[in-house]
């Protein structure tokens, strides 16, 4: 390489080419060349490049993580107030805040195969696709976007492993840990979670994954659509078949389905604290006045996504007054039940209504 | 849809998706905040203001990025309001003159050289505040001069020679700091 610039410090302080090598390495070659044609060459690099470098070791500034968390809280509850007829931005934005960001570009490899440990879910890599992993080592949520515009919340030290594009047939994603998932609809294209011994299928929208790598069971818990949970085991041994001949669990609203890793049996059970599964103003009728509780009770089915049976000794002119609102379904009941007399009784992600009606 | 991987996305990219896509927004100030805060705390020591401004430059920015779409240089742009913020709220809100605060770049006082990273140190801090800021700009948050002159209202030649003087101050101290002839 011919240098016919003999520079001087201050002419590579001025050259940008050479502050872009000394701040982002550009040209390093060019640049490790010239520093070599001689030693004042050498010796002038070294001068431009140390005063370059200590501005930039003292103008760093002191430790701002904690601050940089505060900054973006601040502007989450400015842009909540300003926005408040728009909900979806403020309700996105907001979700967004409640993440701390550390972004480790060094934990993905882009082509998913040289970090990662391979196990039985690898089959579902196949190598004409471009994956992605991530393991969100943060102490708080991350969402991470996926090409169909689905969404994933990996809590913390979950790990997801995704194609850059999903194939023309499915959508599949690895996971282990625990994950929120809001799926974009496609009949067209079913989506799959690959998660430990569990498969997920996504009939649905949004779902959460509990599976951590430890002895502890898998949780499927689903807030809105429908999903169906397989035995990773036999998804893999009935490969040939298609995965709709398996005789899955289906899980709808406020139910949690497990798997136990000991001895690969389902069990599904209601969540804590059922809520509405619909927004309230999507409801036909929220308020009803000395009403047959069979028409409230089918009210409450519709509004949780929950089966409600009710004892048929109990006469259809109990009536009850009552309005829907954001409780969650057994305080509801307790609301309703309590000054009947009526009882009810959670069982098999059932609720029985039973008593004798006083009024 | 397309997909989007925010890491991968520089500075201004991030920005042309904001319009699109919320979230990329959120990755937009994680990754501006470390050099504005560096940049903030150089004009007015007081980081609670520092704080203010950058909060208040993100919830403009949101709140009218119909408006600001034509932004080519958001990096730029981002320094230049969060300057302006602190400058008009020093002035007590009022913006008279803008040289003024920017011969106030401050810059804190530290020990005698012992090295001769401590001589560049010492150097840097009897600078003119004025020229301290351009190789601020220039070094650390990585700006051309026409875009230094742009954010100071200086022209481009103006730029060139503040940083000239800076590099004379850094020959005549050559002895401590090493720098060949």
């Amino acid at each position: 390489m011919d240098f016919e610039n003999n520079y001087e410090a201050a002419d590579l302080l001025d050259n940008q080419g050479f502050v872009n090598y000394v701040l982002y390495g550009t040209d390093k070659s060019y640049w490790t060349n010239y520093s070599n044609t001689s030693e004042l060459a050498a010796l002038q690099v070294k001068a431009a490049r140390d005063i370059i470098l200590s501005i930039h070791e003292f103008d760093a500034p002191p430790e701002s993580q904690k601050i940089r968390q505060e900054v973006w809280s601040g502007i989450q509850s400015n842009i909540d107030q300003k926005s408040k007829p728009n909900k979806k931005y403020s309700k996105l934005i907001r979700f967004a805040a409640a993440c701390i960001v550390t972004l480790i570009v060094s934990s993905i490899a882009w082509t998913g195969f040289t970090f990662y440990n391979p196990d039985d879910n690898d089959a579902i890599v196949t190598s004409d696709e471009r994956w992605i992993e991530y393991t969100n080592d943060s102490e708080t949520n991350w969402p991470v976007d996926l090409a169909d515009g689905s969404q994933v919340i990996l809590e913390p030290n979950a790990y997801i492993k995704y194609p850059i594009t999903f194939d023309q047939k499915t959508r599949k994603v690895l996971l282990k840990g625990d994950a929120f998932f809001d799926i974009q609809r496609d009949t067209l294209k079913p989506f799959y979670v690959y998660a430990n011994e569990a498969v997920v299928r996504v009939l649905g929208t949004s779902f959460f994954v509990k599976a951590e790598e430890d002895d502890k069971d898998i949780e499927v818990i689903v807030k809105t659509g429908k999903v169906a949970v397989y035995r990773s085991k036999e998804v893999k041994e009935y490969q040939a078949k298609t995965i709709k001949e398996l005789d899955p669990i289906i899980v709808t609203p406020n139910q949690i389905a497990t798997l136990k890793k000991s001895n690969l049996e389902f069990n599904k059970r209601l969540v804590a604290t059922p809520a509405l599964i619909k927004p309230l103003k999507q409801l036909t009728k929220t308020h009803f006045e000395d009403s047959s509780i069979y028409e409230i009770v089918e009210a409450l089915e519709l509004a949780y996504g929950v089966e409600i049976d009710i004892d048929q000794r109990i006469h259809r002119s109990c009536l009850i007054t009552t309005t829907l609102s954001n409780q969650p379904l057994f305080e509801k009941l307790k609301l309703i039940c309590d000054p009947l007399g009526l009882n009810y009784i959670e069982k098999d992600v059932k609720i029985y209504i039973t008593g004798i009606c006083h009024n | 849809m397309k997909h989007l991987h925010f890491l991968t996305m520089s500075c201004d990219e991030l920005w042309a998706e904001t319009e699109q896509n919320e979230l990329a927004f959120k990755h937009l100030f994680e990754r501006e905040f470390e050099k504005l805060f560096a940049y903030g705390i150089k004009i007015q020591q007081n980081k609670s203001d520092v704080k203010d401004a950058i909060q208040d430059v993100f919830t403009d920015l949101w709140t009218k990025r119909k408006d600001r779409l034509d932004i080519k240089n958001i990096h730029a742009y981002l320094l230049k309001s969060v300057r302006y913020k602190l400058i008009k709220k020093a002035n007590n809100v009022k913006v008279i003159d803008i040289d003024r605060y920017a011969a106030e770049f401050s810059t804190s006082s530290r020990e005698q050289p012992i090295d001769e990273k401590a001589a560049l140190q010492q150097i840097l801090i009897s600078m003119p505040k004025r020229q301290r800021e351009v190789l601020h700009l220039k070094f650390y948050q990585g700006l051309t001069n026409p875009e230094i002159g742009e954010l100071l209202n200086m022209n481009a030649q103006s730029v060139a020679n503040s940083l000239q003087r800076a590099y004379q101050s850094f020959r005549k101290n050559k002895s401590k700091i090493n720098l060949p002839n």
